[in-house]
This record gives structure tokens, C-alpha cells and sequence, in this order.
């Protein structure tokens, strides 16, 4: 399958990696197969070329997400990959393109550890990548402080349904306001 | 001028046997009874339509997910935001002053065709027995003019209405007949708790809810599915909110005008009321004449339209005795979190909880300190971020790749959360009222609170926070927040500018209860309104809703305003008052 304009390679996704939203995958597959999976959106590298010079997304954004995130991010995530990509590129997109050629080339966790996560260059580029596809948010600003509350971080939401933070958690839960299953499921423990 | 005065010519003009104000839950009900008794009735919203598909995409699309969140914020009919509810109120933050002087006030609610039971928790539980004579059983506050076994059939039909679910192990007093449905199942974090609470001598019980619990339905509504939303908007309307009774008003008859905002009552001589002026969404005014008057905006706004209602009245309408917007009332909450040592699953099922801590709820106790309701949480710390907030503290400790994915899965599976609501007594010095110096986009004033709490309540907040401590502990929860009594930042704030920059465990107003401001009872002289909601000064104008309440106990206070108001619907009809 050919997602147009963008060429995801099938090793992209880490060997070993926990696969990304089980049952996130199996509804869409079970809504219309593959063709819901061609129907995406697709984010061709050259679409998220903006006026404003916003680099383009490179071929290996998914990957590195994958290591970075835990999570084996297939394609059916890269809707959501363009959505984050464009949000966090406008800014220093030069970084971001840096940290996915790490990460992508990274043979092992201490590696990344050691070039993303301890290196101050790249560490608040890096965790804000995480934290966008963790929480589905992307900073947008800050409130005033009063003289007596912090400066608050304002965030706009990309995805409520598919922030890996409740993907991780679907062998028990799933976002709220989403129906959880037959009446009753919670009275037991989930199934293992 | 603290008066709103008419801006031209009137664009509207309504006649009606019977003008509702507010279309909640005492509005919704009394429109239905008297509109399916053939009596003309107009129901003004001063908010809007509430579209349940829009409000769910509201709540996704919120970064913070509070109860207010999927519902507009119209310029026209303003309500607290979830993030600073006190700035709504006039007040300061929480904790700039000692507790017993200034309490930053909480209480949600909203304006819209539903109103406030849009986010409620959906439990339905009646009052105990005590509750209504608070001052013949333990010498505290004042008794109500209505008895327990007065309203039980009232509770009954409220029942009947909502589809609530219980069986005979619920949360409640006794009563004469079952529930209508089957129970909600109390979910397995319930379970887990009660095998540390049981061994300490503290019960656990499933509530009672307005949520459907049978496969075929009920009154149109579907059976839940666990969404663990329905604290800020049931996706499927499992849940019942007053828009069901509001729209069979409508079918039955009844006109319903959203974006209506009443500013003016008018009295005659008489002292019959004869009118009430309104404000349109664009700032047009209308006028709208009856010959019985409902009003059921809620304990905030009733109180401020009855205050600023003062142009044959100094005082304001319905206000003889001084006491509107007096007694203001609410629950404070202790909120003691910690992680399980094992998972406990929650985040599922009715998210506010299916089960609860008793033992705190009634007895001799009350003579001296608060009752309090203690909510097993089923949604964690933070029912609509629980897992995203793991994920950012996690980051915030550089964790990536797998042990990022295996601490945010594992800490948000033994998140443990008990929430307990304590009583608050009626205090005169506890007021609301119009506030000329802050105005919404029409021009009219905001309310303005003026609450604390008293060292009655501090006694059962701390009993409450004690106790739910003493639960986790025995559970082997582990990070147990707030700390134990006794050490140095358990103590209570005290006067500084500015909260204490570590966890200072301080009284919460809860978010949930709203109540008194227009207190009922026997006595025009310390009462606003009659054992049916009637106003001692203007026999046509009935108020209803939790502002009639004398006291307000720690149940969730919505079936009792329920019960109240059919009861009240059923007293016009049979007295012919309209």
C-alpha cells in the first residue's frame, strides 16, 4: 500500500517495539480494512512545506517517535505525525529534524538516552515531541503569573483520542468519553 | 445606577398562564407537570441550546477537560470557568486568608437548556431522615419544614422519572418501594477498597444512580457503557439530565425560549408579581407576563435576580425577611490520593464512583462535627488526564522510549483516589448578591460571594481525612498525598499573602453542591419561602431548587430538588394557583 505522497518504510517500525494502539488498529480495520487506512489524509514530506519555511517531515519522523514514544507508530498514524510534525516544526524545525536522525540511527536505548535525553541541546526539543504525541497537546503559550500563581503552559489539543498516554493503557481503559464496553465491565478486573 | 433599565422599545412581549425561569431540573419538572395539566407555560433560559454531540466535541477538544468544558461560556449568560471559579465570585485564590474567613468559593454551574445536571455526577440519592431535622436530632442549624416520610412519595415519582438504578445494598434510607431499575455494579477498585476498609470497621456501598442500568432501555435512553466521562457530559445521555423532562415540557405544550435573560422582577402594589423584564442574547429586552411565576435559576442566580429586583422593593423581591442570599452553602472537600501496590484498574465505569466509603454519613457525631460522603473515585486523580498527567510528570523525571510506556500504564492502573465531601452549616455571613462593580457583555452584574467555613465542619473535614488516610494506608498505597496529621505542612493555611508553595492540605469548596440563598421554612420572618417553595411575600411566585434548601447534608442534592418540585407542581394544581 502506497500512502500518497509519503514513503514509509516497512522497518521503520522498531523489531521488538510494543505495537502502538491494538485495538485503536483493529477498529479501523474493522471498520473498512485497509481502505480506511488509504482514505487518511495522507501529510506528503512536500505538503508540510509551509510559507513560513516549516522543514518538511522527514521520512524517519515515525521511526524515531517509535523509539522515542515506546510505541510502534504504524501508518496509521501519519495523519497524526503531520498534525505534531507541523506543530513543533515551525519552531526550530532544524533540531527536530536532528533529533529524528538520531533517534532513527540510535542502535539501542543508552544511545538514545545518551544523545537526546542528556544532551541540553536536544533534550527540551525532544521531550516536547513526546509529550505531543503522549498527551496530544502542543504548547501554545503561557497565562500571565499573578502574585501568587505560576505562569501557566496553554495548550492546544492535536488528538484527545489518540494520545498514547490512554493508547498505553487500552488492555484496561481507553479515553473518557468513549464508550468502554457492555454495562458492568468495570466491576471485574480486565481481561488479561 | 444599580438598576438595569429598558434600551428602547420592547421586541418581545410573552403571555403566558405560568412563566418558568431556568430550565433545570426544578424548571424542566414543574413545565411538565402543569404544561401535560393544559396550562400555558414559557420556559426562559437565560442560556442555550445544549447540543450533546457539540458538547462532547467541546470536551475532546478542551486542554484541561473541567466540568464546564464542554458547555459554552455564553458572553451573554457567563458561568465560572473550571480553572479559576473564585475570580467569578469576586473572591482571591484559595488559601490568601485563614479558611474560617475567606473560603475561595467553587461551585459550578451552568446556564442552558438542562443546566447544571448537564455535569453532575448522575447519582440520585434521597436525603436521610436526619438531614431534614438537623436541629431536633443534634441541636445544630435548623430543621427543615418538610419531613423525610413527607417527601418519600415525591421521592418515589422523582425516581420513577430519572430511571434511577439501587437495589437493596445502595447507599441510602429505607424506603416503601424498589428502585425502578437494577443496580449499577460497584466497580473493582470499589472491591479493592473495601477489603481495606472493612477490616477498620468503615463500610462500602454502591450509590444510588440516575443512570440506565438495563439493556432495553429506559424512557428512551440507552443503557451505560462505561464512558467514565459522565462527570463532564454523558456521550449517550445514559445519564439523566433535565433536558429529557424540559424537552417533554415542550411536547406537552410548553414554549421554551433559550437566551432569555431575566434581569427584572416586577411587583404590584398587591404584591402579586405581574412581570418580568428580560434581556435577549443581543441585548434587545423583552417583557413577559403570567399569572404564576416559577424561578429556578440555580442557588446563584435566583438570589442575584431577586436582589437586583428592586424597583418596588428596596430590599428586592421575595426578600421580607432579609435572608436572600443569605446562607450560602456548599460542601468542602479533602481529596487523599495515593498508588496501590498493585493495579486497581480504575478509569472505568461512571467515573465520579460507583461505590463509597460510609460510616461518616449520619450519627450522633453531628452534634459536634460534619458529616462527610466519601467517593471511591473511579476516575483517579484526574478523571479526564489521569493518564496524560502520568505521561507528564514522567517526562518531567526524562523518562522515553519503553520505561516511559511502562510507568505512565503502570502508575495510572494503582492510582487510588478517595474523595470526601464534608457538610457545611447555614451561615447568614455566607451571602451572594449582585455585585454592580463587575458586569457580563450585557451590562449586568456578576455575583459576588462572601463565604468561609466553621470550625464544625473543619472537625469532620479532619475526622474525613483521617479516616480515607487510614484506607490507604491499609491498602500499602505509597505516595499518600496529603501527608499525615502533624507534620509541618499539614497544617492549615493561615493568613500569608500567597498559598503555601507546598501541598498545603486545606478545605476545598467542592465544585458539585450549591445550595441555600433563599432558605425555606414556617416563618415569613427567618424564612424565604413555605414548605411548598412559595414565596412568603408574593403568593404567585414560587422558587424552587436547591437555594430553598435549609441545610444541605452531603448527599447529592439534585433528586431532592426533584421531589420538592413535583411536589410543589402538585400543590398548584390541586390548590388551582394556576
Amino acid at each position: 500500500m502506497t500512502d500518497r505522497g509519503t514513503t514509509i518504510h516497512e522497518g521503520a517500525i522498531p523489531e521488538g517495539a510494543s505495537p502502538g494502539g491494538t485495538t485503536r488498529r483493529a477498529v479501523l480495520a474493522g471498520l473498512a480494512g485497509t481502505t480506511v487506512i488509504a482514505a487518511l489524509p495522507a501529510v506528503p514530506a512536500a505538503a508540510t512545506v509551509s510559507a513560513t519555511a516549516t522543514p518538511a517531515m522527514p521520512e524517519s519522523f515515525l521511526a524515531a517517535s517509535s523509539k522515542l514514544c515506546g510505541i510502534a507508530l504504524d501508518k496509521s498514524y501519519l495523519q497524526l505525525a503531520g498534525s505534531i510534525w507541523q506543530a513543533l516544526a515551525a519552531q526550530d524545525g532544524r533540531t527536530l529534524t536532528e533529533i529524528c536522525r538520531i533517534a532513527a540511527a540510535a542502535p539501542d536505548d543508552a544511545t538514545l538516552r545518551r544523545r537526546l535525553v542528556d544532551d541540553a541541546r536536544f533534550w527540551p526539543k525532544t521531550e516536547a515531541l513526546i509529550s505531543a504525541w503522549y498527551t496530544g497537546m502542543v504548547p501554545t503559550g503561557t497565562t500571565p503569573g499573578t502574585g501568587c500563581t505560576e505562569p501557566q503552559t496553554v495548550n492546544r489539543v492535536i488528538t484527545f483520542d489518540e494520545a498514547l498516554a490512554w493508547t498505553v493503557c487500552e488492555d484496561f481503559t481507553k479515553p473518557p468519553a468513549t464508550c468502554g464496553g457492555p454495562f458492568g465491565y468495570w466491576h471485574d478486573e480486565p481481561p488479561a | 445606577m444599580d438598576r438595569i433599565e429598558e434600551n428602547g422599545p420592547a421586541r418581545e412581549t410573552l403571555q403566558a398562564d405560568v412563566l418558568v425561569i431556568g430550565a433545570g431540573v426544578a424548571g424542566g419538572l414543574m413545565a411538565y407537570e402543569l404544561a401535560r395539566q393544559k396550562r400555558r407555560v414559557t420556559i426562559l433560559e437565560a442560556g442555550p441550546h445544549i447540543e450533546r454531540d457539540k458538547a462532547v466535541a467541546r470536551f475532546r477538544e478542551s486542554s484541561t477537560k473541567g466540568a464546564n468544558s464542554p458547555y459554552e461560556n455564553a458572553p451573554y449568560a457567563p458561568t465560572p470557568d473550571d480553572q479559576t471559579p473564585w475570580t467569578f465570585y469576586g473572591q482571591q485564590a484559595q488559601g490568601t486568608t485563614p479558611v474560617t474567613k475567606q473560603t475561595a468559593f467553587q461551585g459550578l454551574y451552568l446556564r442552558g437548556v438542562g443546566g447544571t445536571s448537564w455535569h453532575y455526577t448522575g447519582h440520585a440519592e434521597r436525603f436521610h431522615p436526619n438531614d431534614f431535622r438537623m436541629r431536633s436530632a443534634y441541636g445544630v442549624a435548623r430543621d427543615w419544614p418538610v419531613s423525610y416520610e413527607e417527601l418519600e412519595p415525591w421521592y418515589l415519582k422523582a425516581e420513577d422519572y430519572w430511571g434511577v438504578a439501587g437495589g437493596p445494598d445502595t447507599i441510602g434510607p429505607p424506603r416503601s418501594a424498589p428502585y425502578p431499575l437494577p443496580p449499577v455494579p460497584i466497580s473493582y477498585l470499589d472491591r479493592m477498597v473495601a477489603a481495606a476498609a472493612e477490616p477498620l470497621g468503615w463500610g462500602v456501598g454502591g450509590y444510588p444512580h440516575a443512570r440506565v442500568s438495563v439493556p432495553e432501555g429506559y424512557d428512551g435512553r440507552p443503557q451505560c457503557c462505561g464512558n467514565a466521562s459522565c462527570r463532564f457530559v454523558c456521550p449517550i445521555a445514559a445519564k439523566y439530565d433535565a433536558s429529557v423532562h424540559v424537552m417533554k415540557a415542550v411536547a406537552a405544550g410548553a414554549t421554551l425560549l433559550a437566551g432569555r435573560v431575566v434581569y427584572n422582577i416586577d411587583v404590584g402594589e398587591d404584591g402579586q408579581v405581574t412581570a418580568v423584564q428580560y434581556r435577549l442574547a443581543d441585548g434587545g429586552w423583552g417583557e413577559a407576563r403570567a399569572k404564576l411565576f416559577i424561578l429556578a435559576a440555580h442557588a446563584i442566580e435566583t438570589p442575584k435576580l431577586l436582589l437586583m429586583s428592586t424597583r418596588r422593593r428596596a430590599k428586592g423581591v421575595a426578600n421580607g425577611s432579609g435572608l436572600v442570599g443569605r446562607n450560602l452553602m456548599c460542601n468542602v472537600d479533602i481529596d487523599t490520593q495515593g498508588y496501590a501496590p498493585s493495579a486497581v484498574w480504575p478509569f472505568r465505569g461512571p467515573v465520579s464512583a460507583t461505590g463509597g466509603v460510609t460510616g461518616l454519613r449520619d450519627g450522633p457525631f453531628r452534634a459536634k462535627q460534619a458529616a462527610a460522603a466519601t467517593f471511591i473515585v473511579n476516575g483517579g486523580f484526574n478523571m479526564s488526564m489521569g493518564a496524560i498527567e502520568e505521561a507528564q510528570s514522567a517526562l518531567k523525571q526524562k523518562l522515553i522510549g519503553a520505561e516511559l510506556r511502562a510507568r505512565v500504564h503502570d502508575n495510572t492502573s494503582r492510582q487510588v483516589h478517595l474523595s470526601s465531601s464534608v457538610e457545611v452549616l447555614p451561615d447568614e455571613r455566607n451571602t451572594v448578591a449582585p455585585d454592580w462593580t463587575r458586569r457580563d457583555a450585557l451590562g449586568l452584574p456578576l455575583p459576588k460571594v462572601d463565604f468561609r467555613v466553621d470550625d464544625y465542619t473543619l472537625r469532620g473535614w479532619t475526622a474525613a481525612r483521617e479516616r480515607d488516610r487510614a484506607i490507604l494506608v491499609k491498602m500499602g498505597a505509597t505516595s499518600v498525598t496529603p501527608p499525615a496529621p502533624g507534620t509541618s505542612s499539614s497544617k492549615m493555611a493561615s493568613s500569608k499573602t500567597c498559598p503555601d508553595p507546598e501541598p498545603v492540605p486545606v478545605p476545598s469548596v467542592d465544585y458539585a453542591i450549591i445550595g441555600g440563598t433563599a432558605v425555606m421554612g414556617d416563618d415569613p420572618k427567618t424564612s424565604v419561602v413555605d414548605r411548598f417553595g412559595r414565596s412568603h411575600d408574593h403568593p404567585n411566585l414560587f422558587i424552587l431548587g436547591t437555594s430553598a434548601y435549609p441545610t444541605i447534608t452531603i448527599c447529592s442534592p439534585s433528586l431532592t430538588l426533584a421531589a420538592l418540585a413535583l411536589r410543589a407542581a402538585d400543590h398548584i394544581v390541586t390548590r388551582g394557583l394556576a
